[in-house]
């Protein structure tokens, strides 16, 4: 009796193996990219659609009464209006203008409850889709995106982070370091990517024909997928510092890093758009400073401020340069902040009713995907968490979550098994 | 939903994990016996299916086995000395040596570490303890049981254990994750899925499974104590493991603990209420049970099959990189071992040897099949027989071990059979103790009642006599009075009114004391009918065959390792037959070098796993840090840099030691101080090398970049110190420098061919000679030749 209670249906047993066997032999193939060493068929396909992530995390857990679901004229909506967007019938916090011509490409799912009230956990949980337990680790989505999505010799690294300030390195957990986030501090390029001045081209190039002479001399002994992978991370190595300028965001013109602002989070955004189009699967940017335990509204004046344009910007040319089918977009945070507005003038963590933007690939645009309480103090239906949002999220990019990671033999679910999409919300 | 989960349990069942060795074999281990070495090798050739690989060379075999046993490579002046070695048992002294090194216990320390706590942090204790506690048992040669029992017992408390607390710590103590490590580290299955519901992949993991292990730790907990600031295990006396099925309906209350497909914990203590703590639980203190589940589970690990098992396989996987049930963590029977009977020798003989990692490890070093060589055989080489022939001649295999499956089958069924009646039985017996504990239950509180009265009547006759005692006291006084002051009418009246009471009182006493001793002689056999009853109970519990019932279970257990080891003997003949099929399949292609290849490779796949080739595997991330400044030479500067500070300012420890144990002591301290002053170097590697055991190799553009830009390698890489490169730069001849990069980075001396190449190098750069070095030191420790081991 093999009780596959999670898979039922032969179809979907099916496909998830089909998928298996690519993720199988990406594994064999030990490092030589995820997806796309198995079956030619999924390989191509894959290839063909180029899926990206672009995730936007606000750190320190944003309002959503300040942004996706003002309540303005209630008890706890504070000073704000709400206003229409590109969207009939959708408003959204007067703090976003610019965002919100854009909300006809993007979705809103305002029925998160999620239980916690905690930075740690709440990162955590957010960006793994599971519930944080003592001794186990998950792979962050970036690790996932990376592993499940990134074509075949691509050169570039599959899950990236461009931070200044926010949560830092995304662990790969099971999956390996191969899915590790590479991480641009500041927008600068990754650690190690510039040749040292000592070490000039000629010589670099001179030593490693050394080194690939010996390889093969020692493959004439033994030769294996692993050592194949090994000699390949020196060839990708060799292949991103010639690429290096995707990371150099000073390459935009003058006119787009204008438009997205001159402060960190401008640029950031600037960076990411070069990355993805540049084709890399996942990249995450951070934008801090959102835990308003004093003063919310200026605060949210000043970081939104800041948020607006850029995002605004990025969701447009993307769509504009044809990249958003391809390129699915969140919007999250830790958590969101309590509609109670407390003596400080500041909103408290809050867990229990807030929201998240997701749009672009497979993503129904303009939705509008649950509700809360009219004062914003419960989630009154379709209320989700974490979990189903992370299944959401690489359902959206063609990735099966209900399938399993082979990783060494050992099975890995995708996602929470436990969990589902919000079917809704799937174009 | 829930009765055919249970038939389908009990289909599984036979096709438990092994345990073949009887008490019969255990007991030939008679003086004459070949050695554990020999008898391994033997297992293993007889269930190679074609050619065996010879063995290894001398160089390969060195650099193997310093990696293996010190986590290192030798180093140029070691690999010289062992090459030009021509005694004939120059290995088995050199695993001696590796074996006694400092760096033994250091390397199995790192391992241990990275497999107990998969490189996670914490803040629970000094890292530095925790890694002390690990080396010290090993340099000890610590029992590999005692040290699995102090990581589930030690509560932190003890100032001695509280190292190996932290097992139970960096786990929060939070149950779940601490049943799915044990499960893991301890038997060797990994039953996470099983938590929620049957396992839906493994059909022998069932929630029953995982809640059985769950009972031992669900009453322990995390408990900070606020004075002292330590984290500390708690442990409660109550609590039992409850679950249900997220997906059926099934649902089990007060689950036995039980090991994992293993005996369960029978005839725990009762207490009275009250009395079931050491410490009770109160604010703000560490409750201690007087019985622990945690202590109750580290007594059974040594009975435990699956405990050997697992404990066998990872020691093997150390050595081969490999388990002979592999993944590691997957112990069941539709993943069965490459070489069953030789997992089973194995188990015994650990336990055997009272669970002696040393030589366990050392017996393994010393096989044929450790020794072997990696190359691949060239197919040109090898005359191989027909692929029909070889299936022919493991077929003929078949009739017998069918036989033998057939036969244990039967015997386990059996005693299965035997159990089944016994247990019915049981529970009849089980049904008059519970008959027998109603009516006690019945007696017992008429019992309490008419103790409530009599403490009631004695209370009131106690209340009467003392306002008697009382009244007649004041009377007498009174009439005292009387006789002093004759006629004072007021004091006559008063000492009528008390006179009359207590005559009154007197015999209210006395009816009072009638009534309480009436109540007594009523109540006497109420209250020996109570006691009887209790006594009744007692007695018939006592009678139940507990011991018999774990009898049957270790009968039933026993039948079904047997059963699960004949499986197993098969499923291997298949995978024989397998091999010969795949050279078949390769011999057909020979004609077609695009089918030709990839058959050859799954030939090759297949000797390797069953032992016949040797195994190319990475080295993991500390060797390879490691075996990185043992090459350049940053090590032997640490070493050196520790030896003289610690000869110009020896600590008491090195002063007081013995003359006898003296360099033994220094070199364990040289050890510890360098390997002290390379931490950070090595946190850098792991940072970015950092795989965890199991895992696919990955090797990453981080990674490359790091090497080929990062500053830390090339300072490794800088001549300094008469470190690697700075002996380079000052050798002359380019055939003598060949011969010291090669030996110091690969353990081998160079080919002509190479020693042209490196001539070849260095000739047009007299002028920057030295960078021209670190270059083509750089070629070679990034070579893959320097990142496996082979």
């Amino acid at each position: 009796m093999q009780c596959r209670y999670a898979c039922g249906d032969s179809d979907h047993a099916l496909s998830r193996r089909a998928l298996l066997g690519g993720l199988v032999g990406g594994g064999l193939a030990a490092g030589l990219g995820g997806l796309c060493t198995g079956t030619p068929a999924i390989a191509d396909e894959l290839k063909a659609s180029h899926k990206r992530i672009l995730n936007i995390f606000l750190h320190g857990g944003v309002s959503q009464l300040e942004t996706w679901d003002p309540k303005p004229n209630t008890d706890t909506g504070g000073p704000f209006r709400a206003i229409p967007t590109s969207v009939p019938g959708m408003h959204i916090c007067e703090l976003l203008p610019h965002t919100a011509q854009q909300m006809h490409s993007l979705a809103i799912v305002r029925s998160l409850n999620t239980k916690n009230g905690d930075h740690g956990r709440g990162t955590v949980e957010m960006t793994t889709g599971r519930k944080q337990m003592p001794g186990t680790e998950y792979p962050h989505l970036g690790a996932v995106a990376a592993k499940s999505l990134t074509p075949q010799n691509f050169p570039l690294p599959g899950h990236i982070l461009v931070r200044s300030g926010g949560p830092g390195k995304g662990d790969a957990a099971y999956l390996g370091p191969q899915y590790d986030s590479i991480v641009l501090d500041d927008g600068k390029a990754p650690a190690n990517s510039e040749r040292p001045a000592s070490l000039a081209a000629e010589v670099d190039a001179r030593r490693n024909a050394f080194r690939m002479k010996a390889n093969d001399r020692f493959a004439g002994r033994r030769r294996t997928a692993e050592t194949d992978a090994y000699t390949f991370s020196f060839d990708q190595a060799a292949q991103l510092m010639q690429r290096r300028d995707v990371f150099d965001v000073s390459q935009e013109s003058s006119a787009d890093r204008d438009r997205y602002g001159k402060h960190d989070f401008g640029r950031n955004c600037l960076l990411a758009r070069r990355l993805l189009e540049a084709g890399v699967p996942f990249v995450q940017v951070n934008h801090s400073n959102y835990d308003t335990h004093f003063e919310n509204f200026d605060y949210h004046i000043e970081q939104l401020g800041e948020f607006d344009l850029p995002f605004a910007s990025l969701v447009a040319d993307l769509a504009e340069r044809g990249l958003l089918a391809d390129t699915l977009i969140c919007v999250m945070s830790e958590f969101g902040r309590t509609p109670k507005i407390n003596a400080r003038y500041g909103r408290d963590h809050w867990g229990k009713a807030w929201s998240v933007v997701l749009g672009g690939a497979g993503i129904q645009p303009g939705a509008v995907v649950g509700k809360t309480s009219d004062n914003g103090t419960e989630v009154t239906d379709r209320e989700v968490d974490h979990g189903h949002l992370f299944h959401t999220i690489l359902r959206g990019v063609g990735v099966d979550s209900k399938g399993e990671f082979d990783v060494g033999g050992r099975q890995f679910p995708v996602a929470d098994p436990a969990k589902d999409a919000i079917a809704e919300l799937l174009a | 939903m829930r009765s055919s989960m249970v038939r389908c349990r009990l289909l599984v069942w036979p096709r438990l994990l092994v345990w073949t060795l009887t008490v019969a074999v255990s007991a030939s281990a008679a003086a004459d016996e070949p050695p554990l070495h020999e008898r391994i090798d033997a297992l293993i050739d007889a269930a190679a299916a074609g050619p065996i690989n010879p063995q290894s060379s001398d160089a390969d075999f060195l650099r193997r086995a310093s990696l293996d046993l010190t986590g290192v490579i030798p180093t140029a002046a070691q690999a010289r000395a062992f090459f030009d070695d021509p005694a004939t048992d120059k290995r088995p002294r050199l695993i001696e040596q590796l074996l006694a090194s400092p760096r033994y216990a250091r390397h199995m320390a790192l391992s241990w570490d990275v497999m107990l706590l998969e490189r996670r942090s914490d803040k629970t204790m000094k890292v530095s303890d925790w890694e002390e506690y690990l080396q010290k048992s090993f340099s000890e040669n610590k029992p590999l049981d005692q040290l699995f029992r102090e990581l589930l017992t030690s509560d932190g408390a003890d100032e001695a254990l509280r190292p190996a607390a932290r097992f139970m710590l960096n786990r929060d103590c939070e149950p779940n994750a601490v049943t799915r490590d044990i499960g893991r580290m301890f038997f060797g299955m990994d039953m996470q899925c099983a938590q929620c519901h049957d396992h839906p992949l493994i059909e022998d993991y069932f929630q029953a499974d995982y809640y059985g292990l769950f009972a031992f730790v669900l009453r322990s907990s995390l408990f900070n104590d606020r004075k002292t600031k330590l984290a500390l295990v708690a442990e409660k006396a109550e609590g039992e493991a409850d679950f249900k099925s997220v997906f059926t309906s099934a649902s089990a209350d007060n689950v036995t603990p039980r090991l994992p497909k293993g005996v369960a914990l029978t005839g725990e203590p009762t207490f009275a209420k009250g009395e079931a703590y050491l410490v009770p639980p109160a604010a703000n203190v560490r409750p201690v049970p007087k019985h622990s589940r945690r202590a109750e589970l580290a007594t059974l690990l040594d009975e435990s099959h699956e405990f050997r098992r697992n404990l066998a396989n990872r020691l093997w996987a150390h050595l081969f990189g490999r388990g002979l049930v592999h993944p590691l963590d997957f112990h069941h029977p539709a993943n069965p071992p490459s070489h069953p009977e030789l997992l089973t020798l194995l188990a015994d003989e650990l336990a055997r040897s009272k669970f002696d990692a040393k030589r366990m490890l050392r017996e393994l070093a010393l096989t044929r099949a450790y020794q072997r060589s990696c190359d691949a055989p060239l197919p040109t080489s090898l005359s191989l027989p027909t692929a029909a022939d070889e299936i022919v001649r493991w077929e003929l295999r078949r009739p017998e071990l069918a036989a033998k499956e057939e036969a244990l089958k039967a015997a386990s069924d059996k005693v299965r059979d035997q159990r089944k009646t016994f247990l019915a039985q049981l529970e009849s017996q089980q049904k008059e103790v519970t008959a027998l504990e109603a009516t006690a239950k019945t007696s017992g509180e008429a019992a309490e009642k008419a103790l409530a009265e009599q403490k009631a009547a004695d209370e009131s006759l106690a209340k009467v006599k003392e306002q008697s005692q009382l009244v007649t006291n004041a009377a007498l006084r009174t009439s005292v009075a009387v006789k002093k002051i004759p006629g004072d009418k007021v004091v006559e009246q008063a000492f009528a009114l008390l006179d009359g009471r207590a005559k009154a009182l007197a015999i209210e006493a006395e009816t009072a004391t009638k009534a309480a001793a009436e109540l007594v002689a009523k109540n006497g056999p109420i209250l020996e009918q109570a006691k009887s009853d209790q006594a009744a109970v007692a007695a018939s519990r006592a009678k139940l065959p507990l011991q018999e019932l774990t009898r049957h279970e270790r009968a039933v257990l026993d039948a079904q390792h047997k059963l699960a080891d004949a499986r197993y003997a098969i499923a291997a003949l298949d995978s024989q037959l397998a091999t010969a099929q795949a050279i078949g399949q390769w011999q057909a292609a020979l004609s077609d070098p695009a089918q030709a290849e990839p058959a050859w490779d799954s030939v090759l796949d297949r000797w390797t796993v069953a032992g016949q080739v040797g195994r190319l595997r990475p080295l993991s991330c500390e060797q390879f840090t490691r075996g990185l400044m043992q090459a350049t030479g940053v090590l032997n500067r640490q070493d050196e840099a520790a030896r003289a500070a610690l000869e110009k300012k020896p600590p008491a420890e090195l002063t007081k030691a013995a003359e006898t144990e003296r360099a033994g002591v220094l070199a364990r301290l040289v050890e510890q101080r360098a390997f002290d002053a390379l931490r950070k170097d090595l946190a850098t590697f792991v940072n970015l090398y950092g795989a965890l055991p199991g895992d696919d190799f990955q090797a990453t553009v981080n990674q490359a970049l790091f090497f080929g830009n990062g500053s830390q390698v090339q300072d490794y890489l800088k001549p300094s110190d008469n470190n690697l490169a700075d002996r380079l730069t000052k050798m002359e001849d380019p055939a003598a420098l060949a011969d010291e990069l090669y030996l110091s980075v690969l353990t081998r001396l160079p080919t002509q061919d190479e020693k042209d190449d490196l001539a070849a190098y260095l000739q047009p750069r007299p002028d920057d000679r030295s960078a021209a070095i670190g270059e083509l030191l750089w070629a070679l420790v990034s070579s893959n030749e320097f990142r496996f081991n082979h």
